[in-house]
């Protein structure tokens, strides 16, 4: 009997224990996994991150140089972020918010030392030698 | 004259599916017989897949036991891989189960109380239940389905930092936990709701080979932490929890008394972690080969592994046989002779997870 | 991990012999190897120290039968009838069926 008027006491007297959620957003404590973010200006295209997701969420096309990321589909495991040898992708601490369609994502990646964009340059470079002579040898 | 009732598939009483079809004879039930299969997704056809991503899909097989699922499926394939564990790596694995147990110890005693009608005490100890779930938070990165465990160790570290907090959480949550331990065992009305009711003696749980706090609640000293140490059981030494009656109050507390000696476990392995060298996970380029098990002592009793390989990235055959699985036919016994107002109780105390029965 | 590989006949003997000396069963597990599916029992019998048994049965296009250790040790129900209904071998006096709709048929059996 005691027992259930001291609890009675303290709870009249302190603030109560929740907090009020959609008012104040929750804070995360710091290391959290959360979404994932690709950089476009690191990624060398190799298909590493791809070959190891267990969601099979991540597409890389190599023609049109960009990444393409399903959102909803995603499991947020960090596997990716471990595999990836240029450090091109990143977790950080906020998450999505609820919505009613699938989201998808798509990055240009801009990065000179792809194999993919290096070679496109050189052979345009060598285009661009190969056209200026010609012109001179005909006249 | 006799009534069957459907104790069925969907009952306020249990989280997930199971189906129970009772005879009665006025209040007493005669006859009893147990159907599941709701929620079977046939997860061992899927494991037979890339042993390094099996690693994410062996933690969502339950969501309670994640730790413990993870860690015996690493050590199984750690074993045909002939890789050795580094030493730090298996204190933090050791430091993550024991607090798993501890926050699923106070579930099953929260679901317990709820299933008599005491409320409010059960929104007390999902109350403590939070704390622990922010440790996890801040060592692992997430609240549950940790993903930490990859075959070969670990990937993140305990610095000197979180070590230092981890020591404050043992000093707070045995306050709390004593505060509970007061409420339970000196109440006189839960004492008499619960002694008497769904007695297993213990010829039948030797018989029926039953394991967890069902087994140690009715006199068989079973544990696998004491009987085939694992890790680094062998210098943290683990005494079994041993109740002498068997009916539901004896195995209530026993977990109870499990709470006590997870707190103290973690005081004993925090220290260890100072004199261990920095390194988290072995790298091998061997690839799964023959055959391997390995048990691990999960909150609900004994979890059973076999993974057999067959030297490429994809694995053989892969069967999980966890606790639920043996604990299953140990209900029905129980349930002929008691009254219909005990059923859903006495199904509560064996801590079912149907999420592991099924798979 | 080492394994005995004994008959069908010989196990009923070895099952009774452990029971007598206070064992306990884990579990029963069914494999598929291509030309035959063996069935592995896994004993505990004492402070850390396992015992697996191993028999071999060829695969002879859907009807196999294997006798029946419930009688010795009861506690093997459950395991008996999920090794019939996801690969097929009968086993002697269970029902064979726990999980599965009436429909499906062995599905973790290689063709």
């Amino acid at each position: 009997m005691l027992k259930i008027l001291e609890n009675i006491a303290k709870n009249a007297v302190s603030k109560p224990y929740t907090s009020r959620y959609p008012f104040t957003p929750y804070e995360h404590f710091p290391g959290t996994r959360a979404d994932v973010t690709f950089d476009g200006t690191k990624c060398i295209l190799c298909q590493l991150c791809q070959r190891s997701c267990p969601a099979e969420c991540i597409t890389i096309h190599k023609e049109e140089t960009t990444i393409e990321y399903l959102n909803t589909q995603c499991i947020r495991c960090g596997y990716c972020v471990r595999v990836c040898p240029t450090n091109a992708i990143s977790q950080n601490e906020v998450y999505t918010k609820p919505s009613r369609e699938r989201l998808t994502v798509y990055t240009l990646v801009t990065n000179e030392n792809a194999p993919i964009i290096k070679k496109r340059k050189a052979e345009a470079a060598k285009k661009t030698a190969e056209g200026k002579p010609e012109p001179a040898k005909k006249e | 004259m006799r009534t069957t009732i459907q104790f069925g598939p969907q009952h306020p009483v249990w989280i997930e599916p199971i189906r129970l079809k009772l005879t009665t004879d006025g209040e007493i039930v005669k006859d009893a017989s147990l159907e599941a299969g709701y929620v079977h997704k046939g997860l061992e056809k899927k494991f037979e897949w890339d042993y390094n991503k099996a690693a994410y899909l062996s933690e969502r097989v339950c969501a309670i036991c994640t730790q413990h699922h993870s860690t015996c499926y690493c050590t199984a394939v750690e074993g045909t891989m002939g890789l050795e564990l580094p030493r730090k790596a298996a204190i933090i694995r050791m430091i993550m189960l024991e607090l798993e147990r501890l926050h699923s110890h106070l579930l099953a005693i929260g679901l317990t109380l709820e299933a008599i009608g005491f409320e409010n005490l059960f929104m007390l100890c999902f109350r403590d239940r939070e704390v622990v779930l922010d440790v996890f938070e801040r060592t692992t990165g997430n609240r549950v389905l940790h993903g930490i465990n990859i075959v070969g160790g670990v990937t993140r570290n305990i610095g000197p930092e979180m070590a230092k907090e981890l020591m404050d959480f043992c000093d707070d949550m045995e306050k709390r936990a004593h505060d509970l331990e007061k409420m339970i065992v000196n109440s006189y009305t839960i004492k008499q709701r619960m002694q008497g009711v769904g007695v297993m003696s213990e010829s039948l749980a030797k018989d029926l080979c039953v394991v967890g706090p069902v087994a140690r609640g009715s006199n068989v000293p079973y544990d696998v932490r004491a009987i085939a140490p694992y890790l680094l059981y062998k210098e943290v030494k683990v005494t079994p929890v041993v109740e002498k009656d068997g009916d539901c109050w004896a195995r209530s507390l026993v977990r109870v008394r499990e709470l006590f000696q997870s707190i103290d476990l973690i005081r004993q392995l925090v220290p260890l972690l100072e004199g261990a060298p920095d390194e988290l996970f072995a790298k091998s380029k061997a690839l799964p080969d023959g055959e391997n098990f390995a048990r691990v002592e999960a909150p609900r009793g004994e979890l059973f592994y076999y993974v057999r390989g067959k030297k490429s990235k994809e694995l053989d055959r892969v069967k999980i046989r966890t606790s639920t699985y043996g604990n299953g036919p140990g209900i029905v016994p129980l349930i002929k002779g008691a009254h219909l107002a005990d059923v859903g109780f006495i199904t509560i105390t064996f801590d079912p997870c149907i999420g592991c029965f099924d798979r | 991990m080492e394994s005995r590989t004994v008959t069908q006949a010989e196990l009923q003997g070895i099952v009774n012999n452990l029971k007598a000396r206070g064992a306990r069963l884990i579990t029963i597990v069914g494999a598929d190897t291509g030309d035959n599916i063996e069935v592995l029992y896994f004993f505990n019998t004492g402070v850390d120290s396992t015992e697996t048994y191993r028999i071999i049965v060829p695969k002879a296009g859907g009807n196999e039968e294997v006798d029946s250790i419930t009688p010795i040790m009861p506690a093997s129900y459950i395991a008996e009838n999920e090794l019939s209904e996801m690969f097929g071998v009968k086993v002697k006096g269970m029902p064979g069926r726990f999980f599965l709709h009436p429909s499906v048929n062995a599905p973790l059996r290689r063709k």
